[in-house]
């Protein structure tokens, strides 16, 4: 299974739980820096857990019983986490 | 202790395993049943009865077909996603509860409070029971009891992975639809 690097991008503010923005975004070569109020993308409003499952699913070639059984869950326990997460990436859409 | 393999099988295991699992619980159940002469006539019910293995196996299949029927109907209107094999796998496999309160259904102290209460219909003031039978009488009743709640407990905890059952309403439901099975198992086996 694809593991994420140790630095979390937070996307919620800790103070209030909103949405966080991008405010600022930098050349790591040159130093150029990008000013502005950029919505994050729909991807990176979801959680490290979430991220890490969809793309598990694509890794696995769409198949939730291949994910279900490199995890050690049975298969509607697997389509349960699925169906929870369209339910949330729907609510963002709308 | 693994907690969510004692409570809840269904989210660990391969609908093949639970399935072949389960098919050898309901034999293994029934046979059970058939050596202590213990009945499971209804499906929340284990009594004490004279039985023979093949009249356990049709109980056992009645009651497995009852919970299934209606826990399907249930989940396929809550979700329609939900899969006739998960909850075929829900009601074997969570019977083992049952299957182990046969083993105390059939312990001769029951059944010999049993036959002293029945001697004594219509005069139960002069009810002779030893001390110890009735503190042994109470430990039997609340290890049943518990045994029955691990029973339900397993039921909710199997419909709720295979029809991802999450609000109260579908709960209530689950509630309903037990009743219904238990009423209609028990007319079925009774025919």
């Amino acid at each position: 299974m694809y593991k994420y690097s140790a630095m979390k991008l937070p996307i919620v503010c800790p103070s209030c739980e909103s949405a966080l923005q991008v405010s600022q975004m930098k050349c790591s070569h040159c130093e150029t820096t990008v000013n502005g109020n950029y919505e994050l993308p729909l991807y990176l409003q979801l959680s490290r857990e979430e991220q890490e499952f969809i793309l598990n699913f694509f890794l696995s070639s769409g198949s939730i019983k291949e994910m279900a059984k490199q995890a050690g869950l049975s298969y509607p326990t697997m389509r349960n986490k699925m169906d929870d997460l369209i339910g949330k990436i729907e609510n963002f859409k709308n | 202790m693994n907690w969510k393999l004692l409570f809840n099988p269904f989210g660990i295991y391969s609908e093949k395993q639970l399935l072949v699992s389960g098919i050898l619980i309901t034999v293994a159940g029934s046979l059970l049943g058939s050596w202590l002469n213990v009945t499971f006539d209804g499906v929340l019910d284990v009594h004490q009865y004279e039985t023979d293995f093949l009249t356990s196996l049709k109980e056992n299949g009645i009651n497995v077909a009852c919970i299934f029927i209606v826990l399907f109907i249930l989940g396929k209107v809550i979700n329609r996603k939900t899969r006739a094999v998960d909850i075929l796998n829900t009601s074997m496999v969570s019977r083992i509860p049952q299957y182990l309160s046969a083993v105390l259904t059939a312990l001769p102290l029951l059944k010999s409070i049993g036959d002293e209460i029945i001697s004594h219909q219509g005069d139960l003031q002069h009810l002779n029971f030893q001390p110890v039978d009735l503190l042994l009488l109470f430990a039997i009743s609340m290890i049943l009891l518990a045994l029955t709640a691990y029973y339900i407990a397993l039921l909710v905890n199997g419909f709720r992975t295979s029809v991802n059952a999450k609000k109260w309403q579908h709960f209530a439901g689950f509630a309903v639809a037990l009743i219904i099975a238990e009423i209609i198992s028990k007319l079925l086996i009774s025919l």
